[in-house]
């Protein structure tokens, strides 16, 4: 890990953070976000540390951290080398909370990679303004406006438009909400759309990437609690460490939970791919076909949803006689005395929590079997000298939506024999597991030769 | 003797000349295979000119002592906005890794061509004691001479390795 000074924004200051007046009195945690937190965090309390009542950042309530670089297996990987670092700048507050701001490129792969960047593991986040942004108003508050965020980076306003590799023009926003959402993947940009994103971030965000030499521009702050600065880049600092014991629960004289219940796991969705000839019964080979009538085929592919079956500690409480420790009674004993509640004993709860998945893209195409081949260049070709292969592998088509379902009509099959339908791509992958590869073959026919025997 | 030929069966030679080469070339393409593909659409396709790329590529896995004459020798055989990014987003992770280390690369096929008339290759680099599949995007400038790009990461080399 590395680490070197650098300051954001600090000639923009006033302007810039001006927004968060505006911003501190419409707090939210983001969707989801939301973490059983070692004490619970207050988020209009937490960031009233962070930003001043005239909407500036306040420094000299902070501990800066500096700029912190390190590998990250969620980042883009350069074959042979290695992940590109991840880059944040990093501040501490006085109640011992983590302000997290990572560059534009870094914000990108973490919100693509929620749960692996430890995104999802803010107790709360904060957009900055200081951008031409899409929804006007130059805020972003939680992950639905991430989307929109992304897109004011690529510079062009509202109706800025990403071309996908099949030549589809897509709004950025709504692309990149789908990144987010994890029903595409960011690598569906193709190599051109993908160089041209990564240059806008690196040309948007000044030094972005280029180790805080000059000046970043920072555009969303993550607040991690004391209880999680072991997950934050940099780690605890003394002070937090020293907070956190300080934050330990009294010793009570319950049954402590279980060591460890059962480790959580990932069931992955069934990913369907089904491949069938509609018409006709026993194709003909187009060339022996006047009418050139060809095969009509019907491709389909969904995913279905990847189940995450986790265990929790729940503890079994009965009533006791009396008060506790702290002289409280909190309950009624079955002969009417009051009591208080005691854990005596704990269960492993099994629950599931269940994530779709989508396709990121497939595409479909009709190959002529290896056995085939074999027929037409070896057994036919005796009786045709000089039959060949006319075109043994069609493309037919292919989809970047969630699921797919299509017909293609009057495929002109030129080879005789057994033709597999294949459907290859790629899933979208959720938040607990990774995209997948899929390919191969999903169903076959058979395309028929008419041949004519002369006997003497 | 004298031989003599009149003007008509001179004209008829030639012409049978003609026509029997115009058969045996029919034939020999034939023979070759030559209409099928022509048929097919398909062409002969000559190896791409890889000089610039390839030893730029080369460069970018065996960084020297000098960070800027590096930059510099990578860049010379790449485009300006691949330069911009490698410089951006690449030199630093293979500066801190592969300082000093040597490397080989050789061309194996165009693995793809996308719609803007760029292409992606697939190359063999052997840096160190690995050798891997790298896939690179590369683009033709105006005087068609291939350039690098990009360098594609692991992660969008997957779907072509998978094919």
């Amino acid at each position: 890990m590395k680490t070197n000074k650098e300051f954001s924004m600090k000639h923009s200051r006033p302007l810039f953070f001006m927004l968060f007046i505006f911003i501190s009195l419409f707090l939210d945690i983001a969707p989801g976000f939301a973490q059983d937190t070692t004490p619970p965090v207050d988020p209009n309390g937490a960031w009233a540390e962070v930003v001043n009542a005239d909407g500036s950042i306040n420094y000299a309530n902070l501990t800066d951290g500096g700029v912190v670089t390190q590998p990250a297996d969620w980042m883009p990987s350069i074959p042979g080398v290695g992940p590109v670092d991840a880059e944040y700048h990093v501040y501490t507050t006085p109640s011992g909370n983590t302000i997290l701001m990572p560059t534009a490129s870094t914000l990108f792969f973490m919100s693509a990679n929620p749960n692996e960047s430890g995104f999802n593991a803010a107790a709360t986040t904060l957009g900055t303004g200081g951008l031409s942004t899409a929804e006007g108003n130059n805020v972003f508050t939680g992950i639905a406006g991430l989307g929109t965020l992304f897109a004011s980076l690529t510079g062009n306003g509202p109706d800025a438009t990403v071309s996908l590799p099949n030549g589809e023009q897509m709004l950025s926003s709504t692309f990149f909400q789908q990144v987010i959402s994890g029903q595409t993947d960011l690598y569906a940009l193709g190599p051109v759309g993908l160089t041209d994103l990564l240059l806008s971030f690196a040309s948007q965000s000044g030094a972005d990437f280029l180790n805080g030499d000059g000046l970043n521009l920072y555009t969303y702050m993550l607040l991690y609690p004391p209880g999680q600065c072991n997950t934050v880049p940099g780690g605890c600092t003394p002070e937090q460490l020293a907070l956190l014991l300080a934050l330990l629960p009294p010793v009570d004289d319950d049954i402590s939970a279980p060591n460890s219940c059962p480790a959580a796991f990932v069931t992955p969705g069934r990913i369907i791919r089904v491949g069938t000839l509609i018409e006709p019964n026993y194709p003909l080979v187009v060339g022996q076909d006047p009418d050139k009538r060809g095969v009509d085929i019907s491709v389909s592919v969904s995913v279905q949803p990847t189940i995450r079956t986790y265990y929790t500690p729940e503890p079994i409480v009965e009533c006791k006689a009396g008060a506790n420790a702290n002289g409280v009674t909190n309950c009624t004993m079955p002969n009417g005395q009051p009591g208080h509640e005691k854990i005596v004993g704990w269960d492993c709860v099994e629950r599931t929590e269940s994530y779709p998945e989508c396709i990121s893209f497939a595409s479909a195409s009709l190959k002529l079997t290896s056995d085939s081949k074999d027929w037409i260049l070896n057994e036919l070709s005796i009786r045709y000298p000089g039959a060949y292969l006319h075109n043994p592998n069609i493309s037919i088509g292919s989809s970047d939506n969630c699921t797919w379902t299509e017909t293609f009509d009057h495929l002109q099959t030129a080879d005789p024999g057994n033709w597999d339908i294949t459907i290859s791509g790629q899933t979208s992958g959720t938040p607990v597991s990774e995209p997948r590869n899929f390919g191969g073959a999903a169903g076959q026919f058979g395309v028929w030769l008419k041949e004519i025997a002369i006997i003497k | 003797m004298e031989i003599t030929f009149s003007r008509k069966s001179l004209s008829n030679a030639i012409g049978f000349l003609l026509i029997a080469a115009a058969l045996f070339s029919g034939y020999y393409a034939w023979s070759q295979g030559l209409f099928d593909r022509w048929l097919d659409g398909e062409t002969l396709q000559a190896q791409p000119v890889t000089d610039p790329v390839l030893k730029s590529l080369t460069s970018f896995y065996a960084p020297g002592a000098d960070r800027v004459a590096w930059e510099e020798q990578v860049c010379s055989g790449m485009t300006e906005k691949g330069c911009q990014l490698f410089r951006a987003l690449y030199a630093n992770p293979i500066w801190d890794s592969a300082q000093g280390q040597t490397a080989s690369v050789a061309f194996i096929e165009v693995a793809e061509t996308l719609n803007d008339g760029s292409q992606i290759w697939k190359t063999n680099v052997t840096a160190g004691e690995a050798s891997i599949p790298v896939y690179i995007h590369v683009t033709q400038n105006e005087e068609e001479q291939w350039l690098l790009n990009r360098v594609l990461f692991a992660q969008e080399a997957a779907q072509y390795e998978n094919q």
